[in-house]
């Protein structure tokens, strides 16, 4: 198994648990957001598993600051041999919703997280006629709603690429955005077990903890499962991609972000069931958690489309593809 | 809590295409009965088959007739015998649980007594632990067995006991003192034995494998008690957690996702096949997910560790998958499923609709399960 470098883990824990005030100052000041990418490709270095345990982190700490979509971007130009713009940039793996002209390397690109102050933006035309990648500096691009801002309060807005250059499709970045926001969501979902944990052992009503009552070790439960079956499918399908290349491990990869957004999904209720009103406060941890997994669900919501193709891939072929073993 | 990835090795990957090759052959669609997991059928002569080819009582010591294989290597066999529905119902309980608890707990000559029969596939265990007041609250139970000259007397009832009538053996929790957990004793008793009366309690579905076990002042020989005098809670809780972590848990309704898929695939692009595709796909991706928690588990068994809060917190949720699943095929189900259809299909969909509450129920229900994790949680997280 390939695995993430502990002192790399055991870093990242020491920096967010600390709470910057400058986000992206300490992340870029660190390197995070290159993690992953080959030095002499303007990186620092690293495995996709050392990359998928910034994302992991990024989510457990709620980090507010766009290390991801900066990684994303960066390394689509470190693909194509280009020297990427040192500092915040975009990333959009495409959506139904866009209008891209490949011929012009021109085009409308809506929901795109963290655009404003980027320095350069990638896009994946994906439903274009020719799929294609677009890159723009920031002279290339405008940004419709600059003001625009997601659940969490982050600049999220329609891109205009005004005049950019495309290159031919990479499937690792569409397939890297779907691992990458599965290991945020995990981390997010981690960091929301032990503060459920945490607070229903805290709060006492009717003269004990309120997680010794059954109904609420449900939820528990429930939120715990969330966090181990979670990990586990990011760390395999961050191994196997590791190892084999993201394209053997494409499935694992579509796998693991249909089955962490499933758990999202009931984590979240479950913590919301089990903190009762304080939950529901604007400031209260669990409120951050939840509007920046509701906004990272929302960026890769087209994992329905990988569903389907999983779906065509198992007819004749359930038990084959469940139990499935990537090699060489 | 947290589980690890792993991969098959070289060697496992062989092992799971012998196996494969050999139940391509040997279970050729419509030439058995189609199961639900380890509710397959009875087929004495495939479990004898299984036995020959050292695929039960895998991980039981080799100078008992046992494979001295792994845990691992085990779940690769079972995987591939649920995927297919295979008949596993006469070996099942006694390859998964009895076996290891035996050759765990039992003394030199109860070994050569029966783990060279669990693995040729030709004994047949069930156990009994319910009674009529004792189901959750397991601990409470009152069948007792009295020491005797040579043995015990044994007299009492147990409860929804799987598979008794085709059991050549029992492995019953018994009362023999007063402390609620200290006065408990397992003993090995036969099902033939004088005083032992099995009747077949008629499930929802019709069938007759779940039993009401009697016990009437029925002789069990000394030699027969397993383990220690009092020990009897300790043994079976551990026999528990080899029950809970297994791939069993999530693939009692693989044969019937497997012809799912293959109505899609015959609807072609159809309206509401895309729909379908998208579900079966997000169902894939879950089993997936199970089954790398199944294995993990199996690994840290290998390691000597004894996951039973990971067991138990993987079952509670693959089981209700299992559900989900159910619900979800009968959902794009054309037509009224029926016991008795002719299309074997139909019936083991008609059987899983009526069963499947049984999944979270049998092997402890949800709710223990949920008081077992939220203990462990609170030592892991707290």
């Amino acid at each position: 198994m390939i695995e993430a470098d502990p002192d790399l883990v055991a870093a990242l824990d020491d920096l967010w648990r600390a709470h910057p005030d400058n986000e992206w100052e300490a992340a870029s000041n660190m390197g995070l957001p290159w993690i992953g990418i080959a030095e002499d490709s303007g990186g620092v270095g690293g495995t996709i598993a050392d990359q998928v345990a910034v994302a992991f982190a990024v989510g457990k700490y709620r980090v507010r600051a766009p290390i991801v979509e900066t990684h994303l971007a960066a390394a689509q130009y470190a693909v194509v041999d280009r020297t990427f713009p040192v500092g915040p940039l975009a990333f959009s793996p495409g959506s139904g919703g866009d209008r891209v002209d490949v011929q012009q390397a021109s085009g409308e690109f809506r929901d795109v997280a963290w655009a404003e102050g980027a320095l350069a933006f990638v896009g994946v035309a994906a439903h274009a006629d020719r799929p294609s990648i677009l890159f723009a500096e920031a002279d290339e691009f405008t940004l419709s709603d600059p003001a625009g801002r997601d659940l969490a309060g982050q600049p999220l807005a329609t891109v205009t690429v005004l005049s950019g250059s495309s290159a031919p499709p990479q499937p690792a970045a569409r397939l890297d955005h779907a691992l990458l926001r599965a290991a945020q969501l995990a981390g997010a979902i981690e960091g929301i077990a032990d503060l459920t944990q945490r607070y229903t052992n805290e709060r006492v009503q009717f003269g004990k903890p309120v997680a010794a009552f059954q109904a609420v070790t449900q939820h528990l439960v429930v939120v715990e499962q969330a966090a181990v079956a979670s990990r586990i499918v990011v760390e395999q399908a961050t191994s196997l991609a590791a190892e084999f290349g993201r394209h053997r491990a494409t499935f694992e990869i579509g796998a693991t972000h249909l089955v962490v957004d499933h758990h999202a999904r009931l984590a979240l209720a479950a913590a919301h069931q089990a903190h009762g009103a304080i939950g529901m406060t604007a400031e209260y941890p669990l409120a951050h958690y939840a509007r920046l997994m509701h906004t990272w669900r929302a960026l890769a919501r087209d994992h329905r489309v990988s569903a389907a193709h999983i779906g065509r891939d198992a007819i004749g072929n359930v038990a084959r593809l469940a139990a499935r073993e990537v090699s060489a | 809590m947290r589980l690890k990835p792993t991969v098959l090795t070289e060697s496992e990957r062989k092992l799971r295409s012998e196996v494969r090759t050999y139940l391509d052959d040997r279970l050729q669609p419509g030439t058995y009965p189609l199961g639900l997991g380890m509710a397959g059928a009875f087929d004495p002569v495939f479990s004898r088959d299984l036995g020959s080819r050292g695929w039960l009582g895998m991980s039981l010591p080799t100078e008992y007739g046992g494979g001295g294989r792994s845990a691992v290597e085990r779940l690769i066999v079972v995987e591939e015998l649920l995927a297919r529905g295979a008949p596993v119902g006469y070996h099942w309980i006694a390859d998964r649980q009895s076996g290891p608890n035996i050759a765990a707990f039992g003394t030199a000559q109860q070994k050569a007594a029966f783990l060279p029969g669990i693995a040729s596939g030709e004994l047949s265990f069930a156990i009994g632990m319910s009674e009529p007041d004792s189901g959750s609250d397991l601990a409470s139970l009152r069948s007792r067995a009295e020491q005797v000259e040579g043995g015990w007397l044994v007299n009492g009832t147990k409860i929804w006991t799987t598979g008794a009538s085709h059991a050549t053996h029992i492995i019953a929790l018994l009362r023999t003192g007063p402390g609620r957990y200290d006065g408990l004793t397992q003993f090995i008793i036969d099902a033939d034995a004088p005083g032992v009366t099995i009747s077949p309690i008629e499930f929802i579905d019709r069938t007759a494998d779940f039993c009401e076990v009697s016990f009437v002042d029925t002789f069990v020989p000394a030699d027969r008690l397993l383990g220690e005098e009092g020990a009897g809670w300790g043994q079976n809780t551990a026999e528990l957690s080899l029950e809970r972590g297994g791939v069993d848990r999530w693939m009692s309704v693989m044969p019937l996702l497997e012809h799912w898929a293959k109505r899609i695939g015959e609807q072609g692009d159809a309206d509401g096949s895309s729909e379908q595709k998208t579900k079966l796909g997000s169902v894939v991706a879950r089993a997936w997910s199970f089954r790398q928690m199944a294995l993990s588990i199996a690994r840290l068994v290998d390691q000597g560790h004894s996951p039973v809060a990971e067991a138990a917190l993987v079952k509670e949720m693959a089981t209700r998958f299992e559900q989900e699943c159910v619900a979800l095929i009968s959902e794009h189900y054309a037509g009224v499923p029926t016991l008795g259809s002719p299309d074997a299909e139909e019936a083991l969909l008609a059987t899983a609709i009526l069963v499947s509450p049984s999944w979270t129920i049998r092997g402890g229900t949800n709710e223990i399960l949920r008081s077992i994790i939220g203990k462990a949680l609170k030592h892991d997280r707290g």
